[in-house]
């Protein structure tokens, strides 16, 4: 039976050198991605992602990603939104900042700090179960699975001069604009294999597009339409 | 000309140990070696447009110190129109210095802190030359 | 120029087409007598930023299987295996200001060495086509999965 991609959180933590937080921030999230959830998380780094990072900006785009912000500015949640989609879940360090308390060390974290990294660490950690939890559910897909082969299709889309490579995706007409959704072809190939009954392909093929691609509220029927539309015209003639 | 400082603006990459290292002689720069005459600006903050950031560049001299060669924090920098008075790589003083080799990205280790000091020295007379004599 | 193309979280691993490939992680390019080599992106990847390129001099002989070098990157240093036996004919000075060509241009400006070959017909049964290199390189990404782009 064909694969799917298996689910991967990206974390995107802000950088902020002006103020502790944005060292906690970097320590909370380096401590999901080696210890807490190394098989996972991937990290974006926000530098390279807002200098133009296409493989950053990319992964972002398909994958479910989780913000940590050191302050009220929310400089990793806007720029993700800004280059690549909603967010998955938004941490602000402040949060776990206790009232009263007053952060010092920007450089090497003291007890507090470093107890308030552990605090944001354990949050970022249960944000990624329950994203993964959900996103899972809709391909009813292991954990422990392996990552499947994957040659990409030069048929959907160009290569990044970057390196990057490409994410596999087809161009569907919705609501008359052209729109690129990704792993469409491999969720056509897993619906038609895994015996799913006709009445339910429409939602199957829905849940399955949403674990890759974002689709606003409010424009699920048009997605539903054009996806269905485009499963038939790919199972009945091929793409 | 008095009234100005040196901005050091490090890419905080992430990724990579040498992100943390060019994060960590910021520190040393603005914190200990140069204080009231060093300072720093969230790069973030800087690429999105924020008012207060952009002002703080665009009135003090600025030093970009990047932590690989993709050259983020010079790039962010440059998208702003501004093009910074000198601008490093940690990975250049790596080569220069084999023996100072950070171990990680959370702690960067002897290595990695003997690596910061000998950037933040070199950035320390930067930030005296620049506000002696200004931009050459 | 095309590769084949294993994706694994945000990074794309390529084997470039029309190469030989060693085990040890070296690719081969044939020109005659004259090899020209360099290593894979997935040895690049998983090591890290090259800082240091260290190679044997034009007009020593080499083995395959034995040593022509090393790079240190900012996470190991590694010993490189020669894929193929000859004499080093050439360097490539590139890499001594700009280490990182290794990195970006694992095929093509980040190439380390040409060898003229001396025993070609020996050495071809201890080299891999690129479709065969890329089913052994498919296996190493997922089992170095937890390492890739990742420095503690």
């Amino acid at each position: 039976m064909a694969d799917l991609p298996k689910v991967k959180v990206g974390i995107v933590s802000c950088s902020g050198e002006e103020i502790p937080e944005g060292t906690i921030s970097r320590i909370a999230t380096m401590k999901v991605l080696n210890k807490l959830r190394p098989q996972q998380t991937s990290t974006i780094c926000l530098p390279l992602f807002l200098a133009g990072g296409k493989e950053d900006r990319e992964f972002a785009r398909v994958y479910p990603t989780i913000t940590v912000d050191g302050c009220g500015k929310f400089c990793a949640k806007k720029a993700t939104e800004k280059y690549s989609g909603k967010v998955s879940a938004s941490i602000n360090v402040r949060d776990f900042v206790k009232e009263g308390e007053t952060l010092v060390n920007r450089r090497d974290l003291g007890q507090k700090e470093l107890e308030v990294a552990d605090r944001v660490a354990q949050e970022i950690a249960a944000q990624v179960d329950e994203v993964v939890r959900q996103r899972s559910e809709s391909i009813a897909f292991s954990q422990e699975e392996d990552v499947s082969s994957d040659e990409v299709s030069n048929a959907s889309g160009t290569g990044c001069s970057c390196g990057s490579g490409e994410i596999p995706y087809l161009e569907v007409y919705i609501d008359g604009k052209k729109v690129k959704l990704f792993y469409l072809k491999e969720i056509f190939d897993f619906v038609s294999q895994d015996g799913s009954k006709s009445d339910d392909i429409a939602e199957r093929i829905l849940s399955l597009a949403r674990t890759y691609n974002v689709i606003d509220d409010g424009m699920e029927n048009a997605y539903r339409d054009a996806i269905v539309k485009e499963y038939h015209a790919y199972i009945g003639g091929g793409k | 000309m008095k009234d100005k400082k040196v901005l050091i603006i490090p890419c905080s990459g992430i990724g990579k140990s040498l992100g943390s290292v060019g994060r960590d002689a910021t520190y040393e720069v603005i914190e200990n070696l140069k204080p009231g005459k060093a300072d720093t600006v969230c790069l973030a903050l800087l690429t999105l447009g924020d008012e207060e950031a952009k002002q703080k560049v665009t009135s003090n001299y600025c030093i970009s110190l990047d932590g690989c060669p993709k050259k983020c924090a010079r790039k962010n920098i440059e998208a702003l129109g501004k093009e910074p008075e000198k601008s490093y790589r940690t990975i250049d003083f790596f080569k220069d210095n084999p023996g100072k080799k950070p171990q990680g990205i959370v702690d960067i280790g002897e290595g990695g802190r003997a690596l910061s000091k000998s950037i933040a020295k070199v950035i320390s007379e930067d930030v005296d030359d620049l506000l002696e004599n200004g931009r050459r | 120029m095309s590769y084949l193309e294993y994706k694994f979280d945000k990074f794309v691993f390529k084997a470039k087409k029309g190469l030989l490939y060693h085990e040890d992680g070296c690719w081969v390019e044939l020109d005659g007598e004259i090899a020209k080599v360099g290593i894979t992106d997935f040895l690049q990847t998983l090591n890290g930023d090259v800082a240091f390129v260290s190679l044997y001099a034009p007009n020593v002989s080499v083995k395959q299987g034995e040593c022509i070098g090393d790079i240190e990157t900012m996470k190991v240093s590694f010993e490189l295996t020669s894929p193929v036996t000859g004499k080093i004919i050439e360097k490539n000075n590139d890499l001594d200001e700009s280490p990182e060509l290794v990195n970006n241009e694992p095929y093509g400006a980040g190439w380390l060495l040409k060898i003229k070959t001396t025993n070609m017909e020996e050495d071809l049964k201890n080299l891999k086509s690129d479709e065969q290199y890329f089913e052994v390189m498919k296996k190493k990404v997922d089992e170095e999965s937890e390492k890739i782009g990742k420095e503690q």
